[in-house]
């Protein structure tokens, strides 16, 4: 659970994640444990001759959990914004690294699209499109940090990377900015997860993680096709 | 002698009386109805959801029905079904022979029925009805982008709809505030009477705004530009939360008041802690749910997160100050286990999961997956449906006697609870590990991505929810056809309510126990005992 070596949001989130659950799942079993206990305990059947406690209050007591209350947030809340502090930091760390990869992302009525603006002057800006309805490819390399530029052609859009656990609006008028580093290769579905409308659901993308070697080989023949 | 009017016709009675009792009948009516409705909308979708591709639907009717599902639910059955409680059980609560301003009451009433007949009549226009979601979101809900006049019946339903509850939850709230009892001070209004103002006193800041922003986006539909630009969508979303966020507690308040009475009544105790109880869950939590709405917009990017996750897990404090009060109140109670009480336990239950899973979205590192997702959906559904529907169900139990003179069936009340309580837990969980693996929320169709099982369950769910409601319509008719005679004070409960006959009469009170405490009732059976 080290908060601070993570540097992808997909650790990030899991190791809150785990923390948030853990704290959830303590609650509820006391407070359930006590409502079963209190339901078997003082129902009336059990002692029909009892009468009912006369305590309307105890503030002491109270007070003191009150407390214990408060401890319990503020160190959630501490826990949470040291985690966002590295979430919001993957962004300028991206913009400061020369290895880092520019992607802009256009969101439109239905689908997505990637671009990969030129690096040196002269080179061609590829643009990765599939016809509506199915998931464009948003080819990237491994490991290396990715800063997107997101907007949109039309209304709110939300660029959602369920595997990254990380999801950004983009709109129109406006350009926003966020950082990602994708750990692993493989094939991961992205969508849209805000609903922007008529055919909203079907709003997906494909985010292929490739090793560096073959990204660079990817993006060099796509420069070409796009040269030529 | 005496030179009355005649009575009325019952019909005309119905559309003009200003009795509180009879506006509150009338609004709790007309919610049942609409509860129906949205009920009806869930239903198809649950039923297009239980596997993968489009079957019963299509996915622009699918839109309009989760548009309409949400906006007839929030709008058109919670919102009202609160202030109805508060209309009726207020003037009571504090021994008031009416409402404040019976008149603005009515006009409320009949206002916020033309808002729901409106937007509901959407579904009769050629476009159907609206289909931006329920916040209804611009730029989506402008006119190229959501053409069609059911747009602008859903906007002005909303716009109408609010503004009449908004004027009748003045009406409590004036009536909590000016028509009290002798001797009956501050600290000694009963727990739902305060739970009432907390939700009225956010309703005075909060509602007007979404009022305003509806009127906004009926202007910007027929001429334009007011959310236009870098900063239009943040505006309408920053408006929109400012009214949003407030009124789930407005959906939430009056029943917890309503549990806190049941508890009481049941375990034969006083609210436990009831200082504690007034400042954390009527002041405390009211006063937050103003400086919350931010944590709706965290992935936006463009909201300062750490202040709204630190306002959000202020939450902790009210909502756990609050549990300890109605577990107190239980503790070394002598426990009736009827109806009323079951579901307030079970409301206790779940709607900790929905309270839990609320922190789980206040905190944004979190948020960015969440939002938007099934895990959202799950979580509000167990705050409001879980939560705040089976608090309902303890409060109409309980008072259901006051109301008609009559008890509901208890047979039948358990039944309706153990199919419900199976059924909500079927329809929601699932949808937590479903958010959590990717599913997004208003989606008619899903390629499987091993997400068909856990649908199929929600789906099922859904359906024994739907039973659940049905035994519950059979036992509203049983219990009105064959009659149960409730006396004055069925149940041995704590505040002035229960000093009057069942029903009151119009006058409400012929003579009024002393109040010198929070429980007035109880004061009185200890002195007789």
């Amino acid at each position: 659970m080290s908060l601070v070596a993570a540097s992808d949001t997909r650790s990030l989130y899991d190791s809150l994640a785990a923390i948030y659950l853990w704290v959830a799942g303590i609650v509820f079993a006391i407070v359930a444990l006590i409502i079963l206990y209190i339901s078997v305990r003082y129902r009336s059947g059990r002692d029909p001759e009892r009468a009912p406690g006369e305590r309307v209050d105890a503030e002491r007591t109270e007070g003191i959990y009150a407390v214990g209350l408060a401890v319990v947030a503020a160190v959630l809340l501490t826990l949470t914004f040291h985690s966002l502090s590295s979430v919001n930091g993957l962004t300028p760390a991206a913009a400061r690294d020369p290895r880092a990869l520019r992607v802009d992302v256009i969101g439109a009525q239905w689908l997505w699209r990637f671009r990969y603006p030129p690096t040196r002057p002269g080179e061609p800006t590829v643009e990765q499109v599939a016809p509506e309805g199915t998931p464009t490819q948003l080819v990237v390399p491994v490991g290396r940090p990715v800063l997107f530029t997101g907007r949109s052609q039309d209304v709110l859009h939300d660029f959602w990377l369920p595997d990254l656990k990380f999801q950004r609006q983009v709109w129109p008028d406006h350009t926003e900015r966020w950082a990602l580093t994708f750990p692993k290769t493989g094939w991961f579905t992205g969508v849209c997860a805000w609903f922007c409308g008529l055919y909203h659901q079907n709003m997906h993308f494909v985010a292929h993680v490739v090793p560096v070697a073959q990204f660079d080989r990817w993006l060099a023949r796509r420069r070409a096709e796009a040269r030529s | 002698m005496s030179a009355t009017l005649p009575a009325p016709a019952p019909l005309v009675d119905s559309l003009i009386s200003v009795d509180h009792k009879s506006i509150a009948r009338r609004l709790l009516a007309f919610s049942l109805l609409f509860f129906l409705g949205g009920g009806v909308m869930a239903l198809l979708m649950r039923t297009e959801l239980a596997e993968p591709g489009l079957q019963v639907v299509s996915t622009e009717t699918y839109n309009a029905l989760f548009t309409m599902h949400g906006s007839t639910m929030i709008y058109l059955v919670i919102t009202p079904l609160a202030l109805a409680l508060g209309l009726y059980m207020v003037p009571l609560q504090v021994g008031a022979k009416s409402v404040a301003w019976p008149r603005v009451a009515l006009a409320g009433l009949w206002l916020f029925v033309l808002g729901g007949i409106i937007m509901q009549s959407g579904w009769l226009t050629v476009g159907g009805p609206g289909r931006a979601t329920w916040i209804g979101v611009a730029p989506l809900s402008e006119l190229q982008r959501t053409p069609g006049s059911g747009q602008d019946f859903w906007i002005v339903g909303v716009l109408l709809a609010t503004l009449g509850e908004w004027l009748i939850g003045m009406c409590v709230l004036t009536t909590a505030l000016r028509r009290r009892a002798p001797g009956m001070t501050l600290m000694r209004m009963p727990p739902f009477t305060w739970t009432m103002i907390g939700t009225t006193l956010m309703m005075i800041f909060a509602f007007p705004v979404l009022i305003v922003l509806m009127a906004l986006l009926f202007y910007d539909r027929r001429h334009c530009c007011l959310f236009d630009g870098a900063q239009g969508p943040l505006t309408y979303q920053e408006l929109f939360w400012f009214y949003g966020h407030p009124v789930v507690y407005v959906m939430f308040f009056p029943f917890v008041g309503a549990v806190a009475e049941v508890f009481s009544a049941f375990s034969g105790r006083r609210l436990f802690g009831y200082t504690f109880f007034v400042a954390s869950t009527a002041l405390l939590f009211a006063a937050l749910s103003s400086s919350v709405w931010g944590h709706h917009m965290f992935t936006s990017g463009r909201v300062n997160t750490k202040y709204f996750a630190l306002t959000s897990h202020g939450i902790i404090l009210a909502a756990g100050l609050e549990y300890f009060d109605l577990i107190g109140t239980l503790w070394r109670g002598r426990l009736r286990m009827n109806v009323a009480l079951l579901f307030g336990i079970v409301f206790l239950l779940q709607f900790l999961i929905g309270g839990l899973s609320g922190i789980w979205v206040a905190s944004p590192t979190l948020d960015f997956n969440a939002n938007n997702s099934y895990v959202v959906v799950g979580h509000f559904h167990y705050t409001l449906f879980a939560g705040s529907v089976f608090g309902a169900f303890a409060g109409i139990f309980y008072w259901f006697p006051k109301w008609t003179g009559a008890f509901l069936r208890e047979g039948l009340g358990k039944l309706q609870l153990a199919i419900m309580f199976v059924g909500t837990n079927m329809t929601f969980a699932p949808m937590f590990p479903l958010g959590e693996r990717g599913m997004t929320r208003r989606i008619a169709n899903y390629s499987d991505h091993g997400w068909e099982t856990l649908n199929t369950i929600a789906t099922i769910g859904s359906y024994l929810i739907a039973l659940g409601v049905l035994v519950f319509l059979i036992n509203l008719y049983v219990s009105l056809r064959r009659r149960r005679v409730a006396g004055p004070d069925p149940w041995e409960g704590p505040s002035l309510e229960w000093a009057t006959t069942s029903p009151p009469p119009p006058h409400n009170f012929d003579v009024l126990p002393p109040v010198r405490s929070f429980a007035p009732m109880m004061d009185a059976r200890e002195a007789a005992s």
